[in-house]
């Protein structure tokens, strides 16, 4: 199993992120929303870390299919 | 006409089918109780009266010509507004849909439920896109819970919960993708059966997160649910996950008890992070049932951080095109969750979708020594409406995002779910998980019957004061 790898999410910044990736989503971001989308982003990367610090054996694929 | 107290599903069919009422009356009784209900509840979107009262009229008119009763004749019954309903645009709880072209017919389990002999009289409110667990909508105003109209319903399927505990219809469907039928059941005190994914065809209904999606029904009785269950299981190409599985009926093994059934109290995260009360619920049913074992879900919290990336991903990427027209046109709050959602990694989502084969693989195996897992639905009662923050073992946290913490690491797995409501005292109800392995909703079920013929779980409607 591979070791965990660190995260680097403590370094993220969530404005630049906003401000570099919705040019290329196509999506306008109105001034006052940056902050509640930050915000969800700060969570999501949290969750994120949550997930790439777990150690996943290679063989591990994700489902084809979903059912249960 | 009298304003008869409503009944549940399963005698109103009996009464229909042995012409001690008529469908008619049923329905008109029905609407009427919605006309004079739902001005405080805001239950539902569209209410279907010539319809409704035209089907009626059909079955009575077939079965006073000798046709065979269907098992839900006469059962009125109401579905969330993602559930396509021919003549209406499929709103989804959004303003933009609302200039979609109107369905050409209804969606496959509406389709289902009448052919059993139910009847549709209305669709209902639910939360923006089913990205919401609290039952708020900027669009079609806020759901209000009918056991303390000034707290939430739960969400998404706010009008599936709020029309049960009204006592307005016996039975609603509702969807679930990360807890939207078990939420609203357990704040609106009702019965709600998320199954096994891929168990219920989606079709005709408008999606959220594919991976995760699930429709279902709700009612105020286990019966009701089983009634309605087995009406609609079966496959159906027009869902490309829909199980290929037979129908497997759970009618006749309801009355089954729990016998030799192995029931286990899921501890670690399912134990923290909610208000006393939650716990308090699931000891209640523990207790009811002599389960005295505790199981542990390994790394539950990962789980519901990666149900919570898949969903914001998905749901991104199935919005984007709207986000890219016509953001302003959302709730804010679903809007910018979907656009965060729109700039995750794609490693990251990758990631979440491994990591879940992993955790099923982790949880199947407990499954190898039990039958059935209790967890709570929620982690508190039913906040006030309007509510942004609680507090859970001390810490403040946003009450949107923090709902679902318990039915989430679930769904997640496409475990099949009976949420049942529990009273501790005379405040609001709270819910219990009931959870069984994958296409078990049998067992399920059966511990869901066993609770409401013990007193123990039980759904009464609300007096609207």
């Amino acid at each position: 199993m591979p070791e965990p790898v660190p995260s680097s999410a403590a370094a993220f910044d969530p404005e630049a992120t906003i401000a570099a990736t919705a040019p290329l989503l196509g999506i306008a971001i109105d001034a006052g929303w940056t902050a509640a989308i930050a915000a969800n982003l700060r969570v999501l990367a949290a969750a994120a870390t949550l997930l790439t610090e777990f150690p996943l054996p290679d063989a591990v694929e994700a489902a084809p299919r979903f059912e249960a | 006409m009298s304003a008869a107290p409503p009944m549940d599903a399963a005698s109103i069919a009996a009464a229909v089918a042995s012409r001690r009422s008529t469908a008619r009356d049923v329905v008109a009784q029905t609407l009427d109780r919605i006309a004079r209900t739902d001005g405080r509840v805001n239950a539902f979107t569209d209410v279907l009266a010539a319809r409704a009262l035209a089907r009626a009229e059909a079955l009575d008119a077939a079965l006073g010509e000798g046709a065979t009763a269907g098992p839900l004749a006469g059962v009125p019954f109401a579905v969330k507004n993602l559930i396509d309903v021919a003549g209406l645009p499929t709103r989804a709880g959004a303003k933009i849909n609302r200039a979609h072209p109107r369905a050409q017919r209804d969606g496959a389990l509406v389709r289902r439920l009448e052919a059993a002999g139910a009847i549709l009289v209305g669709a209902l409110n639910m939360g923006e896109y089913a990205y919401d667990f609290t039952g708020e909508n900027i669009h079609d105003g806020d759901a209000h819970n009918p056991h303390a109209l000034d707290h939430m319903t739960g969400g998404s399927s706010s009008g599936s919960g709020a029309a049960l505990a009204a006592g307005m219809v016996p039975l609603t469907l509702g969807s679930d993708t990360n807890g939207s039928i078990r939420v609203p059941a357990a704040f609106c005190g009702c019965f709600g059966l998320k199954p096994t994914y891929g168990r219920l065809s989606r079709a005709g209904s408008f999606p959220f997160v594919g991976s995760l999606d699930h429709l279902g029904p709700m009612a105020r009785s286990v019966a009701d649910l089983a009634l309605a269950y087995d009406a609609m299981q079966g496959p159906d190409p027009d869902d490309p996950v829909a199980t290929t599985r037979a129908a497997e009926p759970v009618l006749p093994v309801l009355e089954s008890g729990i016998d030799g059934l192995r029931i286990a109290v899921a501890g670690g995260y399912f134990a923290r992070g909610g208000d006393p009360d939650a716990f308090a619920a699931v000891a209640h049913v523990a207790q009811a049932l002599g389960a005295d074992r505790m199981v542990e879900l390994p790394e539950a919290h990962r789980a519901r951080a990666a149900a919570y990336l898949i969903t914001a991903a998905e749901g991104a990427t199935l919005h984007l095109d709207r986000l890219r027209t016509r953001p302003g046109d959302f709730d804010p709050a679903v809007r910018d969750r979907l656009i965060a959602g729109a700039m995750i990694p794609a490693p990251f989502v990758e990631r979440a979708q491994r990591f879940r084969r992993w955790y099923r693989d982790a949880v199947l195996d407990l499954f190898g020594g039990l039958d059935v897992i209790l967890a709570p639905a929620t982690p508190c009662r039913a906040p006030k409406g309007g509510q942004t923050h609680f507090v859970l073992d001390g810490v403040s946290l946003p009450v949107r995002a923090n709902i679902g913490v318990f039915t989430q690491p679930i769904s997640f797995i496409g475990l099949p779910v009976v949420a049942v409501p529990v009273r501790l005292d005379d405040g609001l109800p709270l819910g219990v998980q009931v959870i069984a392995a994958p296409w078990r909703e049998d067992l399920a079920l059966r511990v869901a019957r066993h609770l409401e013929r013990t007193g123990v779980c039980k759904a009464p409607i609300a007096e609207l004061t």
